[in-house]
């Protein structure tokens, strides 16, 4: 179908990318064609949508005028469908013609959000989006009329970044709701949100939102060039664009944020940083991001500030036993038994007495079996969850140790690792630390101490390195910034926090000047407390 | 495919080296204690105190021998360390020892022999304590406690806490005696332990299960050193007395209420104590000051007299220095009489005030050690009463009155 492959496979053009509304329609040769007669533009959406089973049209009769209603059956509710526009229409023949089709909306469709398309492209487009498009021959013009939903997921509490204290509701798959979610939140008209349509066959919406008086002008051109860049031919989750954005691909740190929660997003918005929103996916990316951001909950922020600092010092010392602690196993019980306490290595002796194994097989068994473990938690039918789990604890946890194939301590290790890898507050985070750690265990039992440190030093060099979107991933820790200290390691009260990260170098460094710590009322202005 | 020398350079690195020093865990056999005896056809007789690491454990403990020494005879401590899987099963690591026993009659013979071999090896932490034995130092690797298994690391633990308690041990260790060896103006000291009861009985873990176990390694006061060669030892009292001048942690006092009466006394907790060591040269003969100042707790009263007064402490607190000032200078007058080498460090103490003087006198140092005059200074200060101000005694009328 010659129209279709102009449509929608520019393959001549190598200009690609994005789609906005306009220039999807600017650019194929047969999108600025529109018939006056209804049949010929009938059959040609015909054709278009070949003959697709839920492709569907009723034929009105509106004054003398013959009139056609298409739209995509499962992209809207059909109930609407019939109550909005179709009840509507049902007195249409009675009456006499009508002058153009402006007219014909006024009188039967005056509270229905509509838009014109004056070409079959942007007909095909408004189908495709779920609209109803009316046709009524002998008009310059069809009306897309907005009827209302597909089915969507309604907003549930998020399940991967859960808190116990702050806002409960968590994006879901639908944009136009999403973007609800943080709108609300934001009431301001700086709150900006662009829209780009990416991926050649399944062109999704995806919309960027900043404040527009806070942005930094350079991170955001910068994105929207990235954006620009992206040609595929589908994306179905911000994972996708994630990978076309990105600064450095070759490296296991996540370099962009993701988070399920509106009021993370929120937050970030208004600390200058920008939102990427794409239809489908409830996850919603945040760029640009730096390191110490995974160690950060949006719950940080609702709970008292010593506590949040305290959980903060244990995230990252977390994230450290994640990354060695089994390591430093390997290389102590291999290498150096002079560095721990004689007591303790006679008790580590003493349980690894008649182990067959060499530390660190035994220790790569016990990771990976983990590994095992929790892939086929995640990937497991809900139901035969609980059999994982007791198969799990059994085998793993105690059956090896009664059967003399691992020492006792070495699943307390194994445990306490895998443990810690489920503190971060953004689980691909923990990845990069559970891969590093397996390199660990390895040059840890070839090296010793040495190459732990080695393997360590590396992985420091390599962290200096990245940048996202252009700022340094160790910001503000490598180079030190003095003034964003004060929501790092340790989270200062909300109204100390007063400033926005300083490497965003955004318009509005200083979010509220008169920001001062609650204080007793003084005593001459007593009456008014 | 452009390739980056450096990532390279990594992998060569990995296919090059690696484990050539990897020793498995239950590959080995901590060492935690090693002795020297004297032997019978070679120089020495090393005898190591290897960890039986399952008797430790909650679970696998059978009730078996918690650890197993082996003796061979050689000439040198290095040749017979590594040499000791002639007789036990696994590689033997030494970093563990905590406790290095010597045979008086070695020691008097001069350990420098195999110091050098503890301290250059590598193999060995400088943290072990050095402790002179009465009889075969072999036997003290074997007396087994009932709380502490090891034989070492129970003698380990005690000389450590006898120590923070009451004094009595200097807490000599590798480093320090070496120190004290090197130095003109100090003679070094070690511990020195005896067996008190059957040897034979303590070698074994039934004798573990006595309540009044069979034999018991127990402190004995201060071994004295010649530079390597042992001359003689002074009595637990008076090792304690000696550490007043090394500044004493804590220890505990007996001290007689009234002056020049032993009747009734009161006792005293000694909570801290700093000393400093002075020595000046008054008409060609040496002065050894010893400045001792600190603080100590009441902790109990046999005399009838009323503490809440002011005078009643400040008498006690009079009563308690001339006690230490005696015992201290009884102390260091004995060693100048008996052994007469200078284990206090009034050398060092000369040489670091005055070291043109300590120069002239350095290599004939213990000849003026023992003509030295002693001058003990003691200020202590009594500053608490424990948790009742006036006795139950002061209330009860005494005898006389009735």
């Amino acid at each position: 179908m010659s129209i279709l492959t102009d449509l929608f496979y520019r393959r001549k053009s190598k200009k690609s990318g994005n789609k906005t509304d306009k220039e999807l329609f600017d650019r194929a040769e047969v999108s600025k064609k529109y018939y006056q007669s209804l049949d010929k533009n009938s059959k040609c959406l015909e054709e278009l949508f070949n003959d697709s089973s839920d492709f569907e049209k009723i034929e009105v009769k509106i004054g003398n005028k013959n009139g056609c209603v298409f739209y995509l059956g499962t992209m809207l509710n059909k109930n609407e469908l019939n109550l909005q526009v179709l009840d509507s229409l049902r007195q249409a023949f009675k009456e006499k013609d009508f002058k153009d089709i402006e007219e014909v909306r006024e009188a039967y469709f005056p509270v229905i959000s509509y838009k014109y398309a004056k070409t079959l492209h942007e007909i095909v487009w408004q189908i495709l989006n779920g609209y109803a498009v009316l046709i009524v021959d002998q008009h310059d013009k069809a009306i897309a009329l907005e009827v209302g939903g597909g089915d969507k997921r309604s907003i549930e509490e998020p399940s991967t970044q859960t808190i116990i204290r702050g806002p409960k509701d968590g994006f879901i798959e639908s944009i136009d709701t999403n973007i609800g979610l943080v709108r609300s939140r934001i009431k301001n008209p700086q709150l900006v949100f662009e829209d780009f349509y990416i991926g050649r066959d399944s062109n999704t919406k995806l919309s960027i939102g900043y404040l527009k008086n806070v942005v930094n002008q350079d991170i955001l051109d910068e994105l929207k060039k990235r954006l620009k860049k992206i040609n595929t031919s589908a994306v179905l989750d911000t994972g996708n664009i994630e990978e076309f954005i990105t600064d450095q691909n070759f490296t296991p740190f996540p370099l962009i944020y993701n988070t399920e929660r509106p009021d993370s997003v929120s937050g970030n918005i208004l600390d200058g940083k920008i939102a990427i929103f794409l239809d489908g996916t409830p996850f919603v990316l945040i760029a640009p991001t730096v390191f110490t951001d995974f160690f950060q909950s949006a719950e940080d922020y609702y709970q008292p500030y010593f506590m949040t600092s305290f959980i903060r010092i244990i995230r990252y010392i977390s994230f450290m036993i994640t990354l060695v602690l089994p390591s430093l196993y390997v290389a102590l019980t291999t290498y150096h038994h002079e560095l721990l306490p004689t007591q303790l290595l006679i008790s580590v002796q003493s349980q690894r007495e008649g182990v067959p194994f060499p530390a660190v097989i035994e220790i790569l068994v016990m990771e990976l079996t983990f590994e095992v473990l929790r892939e086929a938690g995640v990937r497991m039918p809900r139901v035969v969850g609980q059999t994982l789990s007791i198969v799990g604890a059994l085998v793993i946890g105690q059956a090896a140790v009664e059967a003399g194939l691992v020492s006792n301590v070495l699943v307390i290790i194994v445990a306490f690792s895998a443990i810690a890898s489920f503190v971060s507050p953004i689980y691909n985070f923990a990845i990069a630390a559970r891969l590093i750690r397996f390199l660990l265990i390895l040059v840890a039992a070839m090296f010793g101490l040495y190459g732990v440190l080695w393997v360590l030093i590396m992985m420091v060099i390599h962290l200096v390195s990245l940048r996202s979107f252009g700022i340094p991933y160790l910001t503000p820790v490598a180079p030190f910034k003095v003034g964003d200290q004060t929501d790092i390691f340790v989270r200062f009260p909300i109204w100390a926090d007063n400033k926005r990260p300083s490497y965003l170098m955004t318009k509005a460094p200083v979010k509220n000047e008169e920001s001062k710590p609650p204080s007793p009322p003084k005593q001459d202005s007593g009456e008014e407390s | 495919m452009k390739k980056n020398p450096f990532i390279l350079s990594i992998f060569s690195l990995l296919l090059l080296t690696g484990c050539w020093d990897k020793t498995e865990l239950n590959d080995v056999s901590i060492a935690t204690g090693i002795a020297v005896d004297k032997g019978e056809e070679k120089k020495y007789k090393l005898t190591v105190e290897v960890v039986n690491s399952s008797e430790f454990s909650k679970q696998g403990a059978e009730g078996n021998a918690p650890v197993v020494t082996f003796s061979q005879e050689g000439n040198s401590l290095s040749e017979l360390a590594n040499k000791m899987n002639v007789g036990l099963i696994r590689e033997v690591i030494y970093s563990h020892t905590r406790v290095l026993y010597i045979n008086e009659e070695v020691a008097k013979e001069g350990i420098l022999g195999f110091l050098d071999y503890l301290e250059r090896s590598g193999h060995f932490r400088n943290d072990f304590n050095i402790l002179i034995t009465e009889g075969p130092a072999s036997d003290y690797t074997k007396i087994t406690y009932p709380v502490q298994k090891s034989p070492s690391l129970k003698v380990h633990q005690q000389i450590k806490t006898l120590l923070n308690e009451w004094g009595g041990d200097p807490h000599i260790q590798l480093t320090d005696f070496i120190e004290a060896i090197i130095s003109k103006g100090r003679s070094p000291v070690a511990s020195a332990i005896i067996i008190n009861g059957d040897p034979k009985k303590g070698a074994s873990t039934e004798n573990n299960k006595e309540i009044e176990v069979g034999a018991r390694v127990e402190m004995d006061g201060i071994a004295i050193f010649d530079n390597e060669k042992l001359v003689g030892k002074i009595s637990l009292e008076d090792a304690r007395n000696y550490l007043w001048t090394q500044s004493l942690e804590k220890t505990s006092l007996t001290i007689p209420c009234e002056k020049d009466e032993t009747k009734e006394n009161i006792d005293v907790r000694i909570i801290h104590s700093h000393s400093k060591l002075r020595t000046s040269y008054k008409n060609g003969m040496p002065i050894f000051h010893v400045d001792i100042n600190g603080e100590g707790r009441l902790q109990g009263t046999e005399c009838r007299k009323d503490i809440t007064k002011l005078d009643v402490f400040l008498e006690y607190e009079k009563n308690m220095e001339e006690h230490i000032k005696k015992e201290v200078t009884n102390t260091i007058q004995k060693v100048q009489e008996k052994h007469g080498v200078d284990i206090f460090g009034f050398g060092d103490a000369l040489n670091r005030s005055q070291p043109k003087k300590f120069k002239e006198v350095e290599n004939k140092w213990n000849e003026e050690f023992i003509k030295g005059e002693v001058e003990v200074h003691v200020d202590m200060h009594l500053l608490r009463n424990g948790i009742k101000n006036k006795s139950f005694l002061s209330d009860i009328p005494s005898a006389e009155e009735e």
